[in-house]
């Protein structure tokens, strides 16, 4: 008995080299598992979060041959004191335009708001028929351009404004000096981009391989103020810079130093002032290397080569207008609502088919079912099924009920395919959450006196309803991410689904379109954020559901 | 003499498959007296338990012959109703095994799937059978909430009320006591001894003292045969067969 204490007092505190071994085993093995965890939560998180900040806010660069901004008042030259404002209803939802689109707008090239503001708005034209009428074409209209058909003539500004407050769509064009009157009423005016940039040909030209492509409005403030002295700073030729300006007196040059510079900046080092857009062409056209800015309208008419400039738009791409309005024009303009719409239906409805069908199923196969051959081919059988790709049951679905049965493409074909496309998951997981329930409770139950029938009705699947939930959590998130399976068989109308049989796009079905048609990747992952909310959403639901549940399970 | 004996068995044997697990079983059940079944592990007490109320139905590949008979009927005859025949007689398994439902819903089962739908009838059978089965005072206030948060004891208790809802004339019990800690025990005891004055009830043990503590009438198993039976004070300190006596003194099991 000493003996024993005294061993144990020489090496109870010190480390043998097995424990060692053991530790340092145990050690690395836990070093492994958090790693492999890491890395797969990790990259969970980078996808989801990625496709969710994409899905939030658009970022994008979008070149267009003016300078990023613009101001209210559209200034001629020599009419120093006749500015124009273009105002729009309150309900466009823009900030500020460019020049092209104001020509486009005007002359009724452009009758929709659809491809300018995203929304499905007709436009309707007001114009100031008095004095500012030969300004305003001056300023915005190229040679051949006339206002559109369309156009209506008011004969004051305060008729204009009313005009555009009182019509959706509505856009017009008013006098600065009756600016005061657009408090209160419903329409705002608009930044205007018209600045453009124009250089020596030789500069767009490639040279070494290099060739400019555009410029952003910071390069070309640096450009001004004088940080960049030669073209292969900016990744150019290798071209000294020479910069022409209007002088200092000039409407174009305030406008300019208004947008570009703040306010204790200065244009430096330039090589030639201008007074003209004909001298400034002219400069353009004979010195290597030069740069001015001019009108779009004016560079256009007089031949300068204006230079692509490129502007960072970031805004929020997922508003409540995305959520709740309707798709217009293939998906491009207006929002997902009734996307959402139906796909909720589709689910639904795949739910009020599977649910029961699967339980019943896997009820049958566990509880009656003798457990011989045929039982376990059977459920060979659906362990298969459920590893077929959707695709095959899109080609079965579309075979059988669209063709054969001659449903026609549409929501009960696309939900009826789904469904069999489900039922193996759901008959797994209701199997597994059936066998799990204690048999102690089936005896009970018979030994109470119970049929079977009441006993698998009453006590079995009650208390199996956890796991079967999950399992239909599991098919549910599989269904509303299902796109190969529905495109043959549900159809792309976009529309809120009238009945079984109409035609009705999913998310994921629109998902799709929008990315293969390249009709907008902004919208495509704010269809994805919806997707990913919904199913988020679902699983909380069941998650308090089964938890509500499971309190009852003690 | 069929009022005295509740149940008769005769010559029982039962099979699992080529396995005879007992043998020519003759017994008696005594009405309004409790029944203990003793012996060691696998010794046949709780399958003869089984054949009693027929659970052992629903194993695949027994075989029984021999006669069991309640109150004179013969409980494996083809036309006897299993359903009717559980609802006389009731059973209480070893681990306590409430449903997963609220303390209420499980002892109104057993009168729902008999039929019961009732609400004030149901709300008096419940509060009766769990005052019989002396749980009352520890559940009335939470009769809604789900009765897994019970104790084990109380767990237990709710499914002898459980089984009393049913108005059982026998009740079975297969070792009631062996997932309980002695306080709960205890009160279990107690409480089939209060039950005996209305109900006949058989009890499965391992527990020498328990059997000796509340039963009036003692079988003792070995290998699938009932070696002795007798009442309790006789087996316990008079047994004739000499295994008997080896085991209760605890020589081996």
């Amino acid at each position: 008995m000493k003996q024993e204490e005294k061993s144990l007092k020489n090496t109870g505190f010190v480390l043998s080299p097995h424990t060692r071994r053991v530790r340092l085993a145990e050690t690395s093995a836990k070093m492994a598992l958090w790693i492999a965890a890491g890395i797969t939560m990790g990259t969970l998180f980078l996808i989801v979060g990625y496709i969710l900040v994409r899905g939030f806010v658009s970022d994008i660069r979008i070149q267009f041959e003016v300078l990023p901004e613009g101001s209210k008042v559209i200034a001629n030259e020599g009419y120093a004191d006749q500015g124009i404002l273009v105002i729009v209803n309150r309900d466009i939802r823009l900030k500020d335009m460019t020049i092209l689109e104001v020509t486009d707008l005007f002359s009724g090239e452009l009758d929709n708001w659809g491809g300018i503001s995203e929304q499905d708005i007709d436009v309707r034209v007001y114009a100031q028929n008095g004095s500012i009428r030969d300004l305003f074409e001056r300023a915005v209209f190229l040679d051949e351009t006339q206002f559109s058909e369309d156009t209506v003539f008011a004969d004051s500004d305060r008729q204009v404004i009313e005009s555009v407050s009182n019509t959706r769509g509505g856009i017009g064009f008013i006098s600065e000096t009756s600016a005061e009157y657009l408090n209160g009423s419903d329409a705002k005016p608009l930044e205007i981009r018209r600045i453009s940039v124009a250089v020596n040909g030789e500069i767009l030209r490639a040279s070494n391989g290099m060739r400019l492509h555009y410029l952003t409005g910071e390069q070309i403030k640096d450009i001004f103020i004088g940080t960049y002295k030669n073209w292969s700073e900016l990744g150019g030729a290798d071209l000294p810079i020479l910069p022409a300006v209007f002088s200092e007196d000039s409407l174009i040059r305030n406008e300019f130093e208004e947008i570009l510079l703040d306010t204790d900046m200065r244009i430096h080092d330039v090589a030639e002032v201008v007074d003209s857009n004909d001298e400034l062409a002219q400069f353009l056209a004979r010195n290597l290397g030069s740069i001015g800015f001019a009108y779009y309208n004016d560079a256009l008419m007089y031949e300068m080569h204006v230079v692509n400039i490129e502007r960072r738009e970031t805004e929020l791409n997922l508003d409540a207008a995305f959520i709740l309005e309707e798709p217009r024009r293939a998906g491009r303009v207006g929002g997902i609502s009734t996307i959402i719409l139906n796909t909720l239906f589709m689910i639904f409805l795949t739910l009020l088919l599977a649910g029961p069908i699967g339980v019943a199923a896997a009820v049958y196969l566990t509880e009656y079912a003798r457990q011989n051959r045929i039982n376990e081919i059977l459920r060979f059988g659906t362990e298969t099924l459920a590893g077929v790709p959707s695709i095959i049951f899109g080609l079965f679905g579309f075979i059988l009920f669209v063709m054969y049965l001659d449903i026609g493409v549409g929501l009960f074909s696309g939900t009826l395919t789904i469904t069999f496309m489900i039922l193996p998951t759901i008959i797994r997981a209701a199997e597994e959450a059936i066998k799990s329930v204690p048999q102690s409770m089936r005896e009970s139950s018979l030994a109470l006196g119970a049929t079977k029938w009441q006993t698998v009705t009453r006590v079995v699947v009650p208390a199996a309803i956890p796991g079967i939930m999950t399992g239909l959590i599991l098919a549910i998130g599989r269904a509303v991410g299902e796109t190969a399976a529905l495109l043959f068989t549900m159809g792309s109308d976009y529309r809120l689904a009238r009945d079984f049989l109409s035609s009705a796009r999913v998310l994921s079905v629109h998902l799709y379109i929008l990315v293969r048609e390249g009709i907008s990747f902004e919208r495509a992952f704010a269809t994805g954020t919806i997707l990913i909310i919904i199913i988020l959403l679902i699983n909380f639901a069941t998650n308090k559901l089964i938890g509500r549940m499971a309190r009852m399970h003690g | 003499m069929q009022t005295k004996h509740k149940i008769t068995v005769d010559k029982l044997n039962f099979f699992y498959g080529d396995f005879q697990a007992l043998k020519d079983i003759d017994m008696n059940i005594e009405i309004n007296k409790i029944t203990a079944l003793i012996g060691p592990s696998g010794c046949g007490k709780t399958t003869f338990l089984k054949t009693l109320n027929r659970m052992n139905d629903l194993i695949a590949g027994v075989r029984i012959n021999g006669q069991i008979l309640y109150e004179g009927i013969d409980i494996y005859n083809g036309n006897c109703d299993v359903i009717e025949l559980r609802k006389k007689i009731g059973m209480v398994f070893q681990k306590p095994n409430p449903f997963p439902m609220s303390v209420y819903d499980n002892i109104a089962y057993g009168p729902r799937v008999h039929g019961i739908k009732n609400k004030k009838k149901l709300d008096e059978i419940v509060e009766k059978s769990i005052k019989r089965a002396a749980l009352w005072d520890e559940v009335k206030d939470r009769l809604r909430k789900p009765a897994l948060g019970l104790s084990g004891g109380q767990q237990q208790r709710l499914c002898i009320a459980r089984v009393l809802a049913v108005e059982p004339e026998v009740v079975l019990m297969d070792e009631p006591t062996s997932a309980l800690d002695p306080i709960s025990t205890g009160k279990i005891e107690d409480l089939l001894d209060e039950l005996k004055v209305n109900y006949t009830i058989v009890i499965v043990t391992h527990n020498m003292q328990q059997a000796g503590r509340i039963s009036d009438t003692t079988a003792f198993f070995l290998n699938g045969v009932m070696l002795e039976a007798g009442p309790t004070d006789e087996i316990f300190y008079k047994p004739k067969n000499k295994r008997t006596e080896d085991y209760i003194s605890g020589r081996f099991g």
